[in-house]
C-alpha cells in the first residue's frame, strides 16, 4: 500500500451545499488539476438531476467493507488519480466485481498496474455497476466562436471512428434536443433496430436539456469549467445514468 | 472585438446601399486604378448622385474636378471608395473631418499580415472617433444595382431581392457574375475583407429587417461571429431564408483538445447545429450556394411539414435513373404515380419507349410531338391530379439541336407549353427546370434562352439533376422549418 497517499477528502470536509462547489473548484485549482475528480463531477451532475451510480471514494482497502455495506452488487472500482486521462490505459477501471474479496483484489490489480507505470494514486472510487444499456457520449463546451454548445453521439466506435455526433447551440429548446438525436446516423440503433434493445429517448433528451437548456449546467459552469464529458451515459428503456464524468477546468 | 457588441444603436446601412454622394480616393489622371474603374462603373450603371474624385495633386480625374481631401468637398459624403497605400488610409479618413458615413477600404496591408495589425487598429480608432463606418480593409467593394454602384464592371446591373455579405472579394465577384448568369438578382453584395469595423453579423442584422431584401446569402470564413449569427437568426426566426457558405473549415480541426467533446467540435458540425436550429440553408460549394439562392429567390416558400412525392419528368432514361439516385441521397421521394394519373397519361398515346410510372421518362421523339406541346399536357395531368408536391422537369438539349434551326423553335415551344401549363394548372406546385447541355455552343445558347424564359415565369433553372435535388432539398428543409412550432421564450434569449 505504499503508493497510496491519504489526500482523499470526504465530502463532509466541504462547506455547506451552496458553497461546496466553490470550495471544490478552488481546491482543484490550487492543486493545479486540469480535470476535476470524477466523484465530485458526478456529485455536481446529481445535484442538477442527472442520475449517477451510487458510490464512494476510499483511500485504501481498509474502507472497502464499510462502503460495500451501503451499496448493491455487482461493483465497479475506478482509479482516482490526477495523472491519468484515460483510466482504462492503466487498467484503472475494474468491472463486474461480486463482493468484498473481488473488490479488494481489483484494488490490488490497480495498485500494481500504477506502480509499474509510476502513476500516483489518490484513491479508489467504488460504485454500483450500471446495468447494460446503450452507451452514449454526451458533453458540452464553451466554443470560442459559438459560445456554449452541447454534443451527443453513440459511445465507442460510433463517436471515435465515425464521428457520428450532433451538436446543439445553447440554449436548447426541447425540439432542438430531439432533433440532435434524430441527426445521428446511428439513431435507429437507439430505437431498437433489428430487435436490439430500445433506449428511451426521454431520459436522453432530459440529460441534454439539463446540460444545455436556458440556465443549464454548461451556461452555469461557464466561468469555471471549459468542457464536460459524460461518456458513457448508459441508457436503458427506463433511465439514463452517467457512468463516467469529466469536467475540464478553465485554466486561469 | 466586433462593433456589434459595442455599438448601441445599430447602424443603418441605407446610405451605403443608396449613396447620393460618392468620393473616390486613389483614382489617377492616368485612369488605370480600381478607383478609375469605380468611377466608370458608376457612370455605366447609371449612378445618379455626385461623384467626387479625391487626389492631392491632380485637378481632374475622369473628366471630373478633383478635391485634395474628402473634407475639401465641403458637404456630407455617403460613401468613399479608398484605394491608396495602407499607411495613407488613416490620414485620408481623418481629413474627411467627420463628413463621411461609409468608407470602403480596398487597400491591403492591414490585419491580414502581421506587420499591418497596428495600422488596422489605428484605422479603426480614427474612423470610430469620427463616426465613419469602415468596410474592409482588404476588400473589393459594394454592389448595389439599384443605386448604380458596382465594383464588378461586367455585372448585369439589374436590381433584385437577394442580399449578400462576403468576407472574400474574389468570391463575391463569382457570386455576382455566376449568380446573375444563373438568374440571381441582387439587392446588394457587400464585401468585408478583414471586417475590422463593420462585421458580417451587423450586416446580417440589417438585411434581416431591410424591406428590399427577401433572401440573404453569407460567405463566411471564420466562426468567430458564430454566437452573434445564432442570436440574430433565432430572434428573426422564419422572417427570411438565409443561405450560408462556409470556407476554411478544415483549419479548425487541429485545435488541441482535452476532452472528447472538444476534439469533435471543429469544422462543420457547429455550423450544422446553427442551420438546424435557425432554419439556415447550408451550402457545400459555391455552385450549390448559387443554385439554392436562385431557387429560393424564385419559388414561393410556405410552411410545410414535409415534402411528399416529387415527380421527375424528362428525356433520357439513364438520366432519370441517375436523377432518382440523386434525389434519394437528399431524402426526396420519387414514388409511383396513382392508377388514375397513369390512365390519363396513357391516354396521351405516347410513343413506345416512354415510361410513365415516375420518373416519367419520355424519349426525345415523344417530347417533339405536337411541336413540343406534349410536355405541357403531361404536366397538366400531373398538376391537376395533385400527383406531386414538386415537379422537376429535365430536358437534355443536345438531342434537339439537329433540327435546321438548331432547336431554337423546339426549345421555345417546349418552354412555352411548360410555362403555360404551370401557370394554368400548377400555380401551387413548385416546378424546377433542369436544362442539360453538353457544353457545345448551340446547347449552351439554348440553355441561356430557356433560362431567361423560365425565370421570367417564376421557374428556377438548374444545370444538372443532382443540383436540382440539392436545391429542392433546401426548399423542403426551409419549408419544414417554417412549419415548426417555435419556443419563443428560449429563442428570444439565445
Amino acid at each position: 500500500m505504499t503508493t497510496v497517499n491519504n489526500r482523499i477528502d470526504d465530502m463532509r470536509q466541504f462547506g455547506p451545499s451552496e458553497d461546496w462547489w466553490k470550495d471544490c473548484v478552488a481546491r482543484a485549482r490550487r492543486d493545479r488539476r486540469q480535470v476535476l475528480r470524477e466523484d465530485l463531477a458526478k456529485r455536481r451532475l446529481l445535484e442538477i438531476g442527472i442520475a449517477v451510480p451510487n458510490g464512494r471514494v476510499v483511500s485504501d482497502k481498509a474502507g472497502v467493507a464499510q462502503v460495500l455495506s451501503q451499496l448493491h452488487a455487482p461493483y465497479v472500482v475506478k482509479l482516482v488519480s490526477p495523472d491519468v486521462n484515460h483510466k482504462s490505459d492503466v487498467e484503472g477501471v475494474q468491472l463486474s466485481l461480486a463482493g468484498q474479496k473481488a473488490v479488494e483484489a481489483a484494488i490490488d490489480r490497480i495498485i500494481s498496474s500504477c506502480d509499474s507505470r509510476g502513476v500516483s494514486i489518490e484513491g479508489f472510487l467504488i460504485e454500483e455497476m450500471v446495468p447494460k444499456g446503450h452507451e452514449l457520449a454526451i458533453g458540452g463546451l464553451i466554443d470560442p466562436g459559438f459560445g456554449p454548445v452541447v454534443m451527443v453521439g453513440l459511445g465507442g466506435i460510433f463517436v471515435e471512428v465515425f464521428e457520428d455526433i450532433a451538436f446543439g447551440l445553447c440554449p436548447l429548446t426541447l425540439s432542438d434536443a430531439g432533433e440532435m438525436l434524430d441527426q445521428l446516423r446511428a439513431s435507429p440503433i437507439l430505437s431498437g433496430f433489428r430487435s436490439g434493445r430500445a433506449a428511451n429517448r426521454a431520459p436522453i433528451i432530459d440529460v441534454l436539456m439539463r446540460l444545455g437548456s436556458d440556465g443549464g449546467l454548461i451556461e452555469t459552469l461557464a466561468p469555471e469549467v471549459r468542457e464536460i464529458d459524460i461518456n458513457p451515459l448508459i441508457v436503458t428503456s427506463t433511465a439514463a445514468v452517467a457512468a463516467d464524468a469529466r469536467f475540464v477546468l478553465r485554466q486561469t | 472585438m466586433s462593433t456589434a457588441q459595442t455599438t448601441i444603436t445599430p447602424t443603418n446601412f441605407d446610405r451605403l446601399l443608396m449613396p447620393q454622394t460618392v468620393a473616390v480616393v486613389g483614382a489617377s489622371s492616368k485612369g488605370n486604378t480600381p478607383g478609375n474603374d469605380l468611377i466608370r462603373n458608376l457612370r455605366k450603371f447609371g449612378f445618379k448622385g455626385e461623384i467626387y474624385p479625391v487626389h492631392p495633386t491632380t485637378e481632374q480625374i475622369e473628366g471630373l474636378p478633383a478635391f485634395k481631401t474628402i473634407g475639401d468637398i465641403g458637404g456630407p459624403v455617403d460613401y468613399a471608395f479608398v484605394v491608396v497605400s495602407a499607411e495613407q488610409v488613416p490620414a485620408v479618413l481623418l481629413a474627411a473631418q467627420g463628413n463621411l458615413a461609409f468608407a470602403q477600404v480596398m487597400s491591403s496591408g492591414f490585419g491580414e499580415i502581421e506587420a499591418g495589425r497596428t495600422l488596422q487598429d489605428e484605422l479603426v480608432r480614427v474612423s470610430r472617433a469620427d463616426g465613419i463606418r469602415v468596410l474592409g480593409p482588404n476588400c473589393l467593394g459594394t454592389y448595389s444595382p439599384a443605386a448604380g454602384l458596382s465594383f464588378v464592371g461586367s455585372a448585369l446591373g439589374q436590381a433584385g431581392s437577394v442580399s449578400i455579405v462576403s468576407q472574400s472579394g474574389g468570391t463575391a465577384v463569382d457570386i455576382v457574375l455566376r449568380g446573375e448568369n444563373k438568374g440571381v438578382r441582387y439587392r446588394a453584395v457587400v464585401t468585408l475583407g478583414n471586417s475590422a469595423d463593420v462585421t458580417s453579423a451587423e450586416l446580417l442584422n440589417y438585411f434581416l429587417t431591410d424591406e428590399q431584401t427577401e433572401v440573404i446569402g453569407l460567405y463566411i470564413e471564420s466562426s468567430k461571429e458564430g454566437r452573434e449569427f445564432f442570436t440574430s437568426l433565432r430572434k428573426a426566426r422564419k422572417q427570411k431564408p438565409v443561405v450560408l457558405l462556409i470556407g476554411g473549415l478544415t483549419e479548425q480541426g487541429s485545435r488541441a483538445a482535452t476532452s472528447h467533446t472538444g476534439s469533435l467540435s471543429g469544422g462543420r458540425k457547429l455550423w450544422e447545429a446553427l442551420a438546424r436550429q435557425t432554419g439556415v440553408v447550408l451550402a457545400s460549394t459555391l455552385d450549390e450556394f448559387i443554385d439554392q439562392l436562385v431557387t429560393i429567390q424564385t419559388l414561393p416558400l410556405r410552411a410545410r411539414r414535409s415534402m411528399g412525392n416529387v415527380v421527375l419528368f424528362g428525356n433520357g432514361g439513364g438520366a432519370s435513373v441517375l436523377a432518382a439516385d440523386a434525389f434519394a441521397r437528399t431524402d426526396l421521394r420519387i414514388s409511383p404515380l396513382a392508377e388514375h394519373t397513369l390512365r390519363s397519361l396513357d391516354a396521351l398515346k405516347l410513343p413506345a419507349g416512354t415510361s410513365l410510372v415516375n420518373p416519367i421518362d419520355t424519349p426525345a421523339e415523344a417530347m417533339r410531338q405536337q411541336g413540343g406541346k406534349i410536355s405541357g399536357k403531361i404536366l397538366q395531368i400531373v398538376f391537376e391530379d395533385r400527383a406531386a408536391d414538386a415537379v422537376v422537369m429535365h430536358v437534355n438539349l443536345p438531342v434537339f439541336l439537329s433540327a435546321p434551326d438548331h432547336g431554337v423553335s423546339m426549345v421555345s415551344n417546349l418552354l412555352d407549353a411548360v410555362i403555360a401549363s404551370k401557370q394554368t394548372y400548377g400555380k401551387e406546385t413548385p416546378l424546377l427546370l433542369v436544362l442539360r447541355s453538353d457544353g457545345s455552343r448551340e446547347a449552351d445558347e439554348r440553355r441561356r434562352e430557356g433560362r431567361a424564359l423560365a425565370l421570367a415565369a417564376g421557374i428556377p433553372v438548374l444545370d444538372e439533376l443532382p443540383a436540382a435535388a440539392v436545391a429542392l432539398a433546401a426548399v423542403r428543409d426551409y419549408q419544414r422549418f417554417l412549419g415548426k412550432a417555435s419556443d419563443q421564450r428560449i429563442e428570444d434569449k439565445a
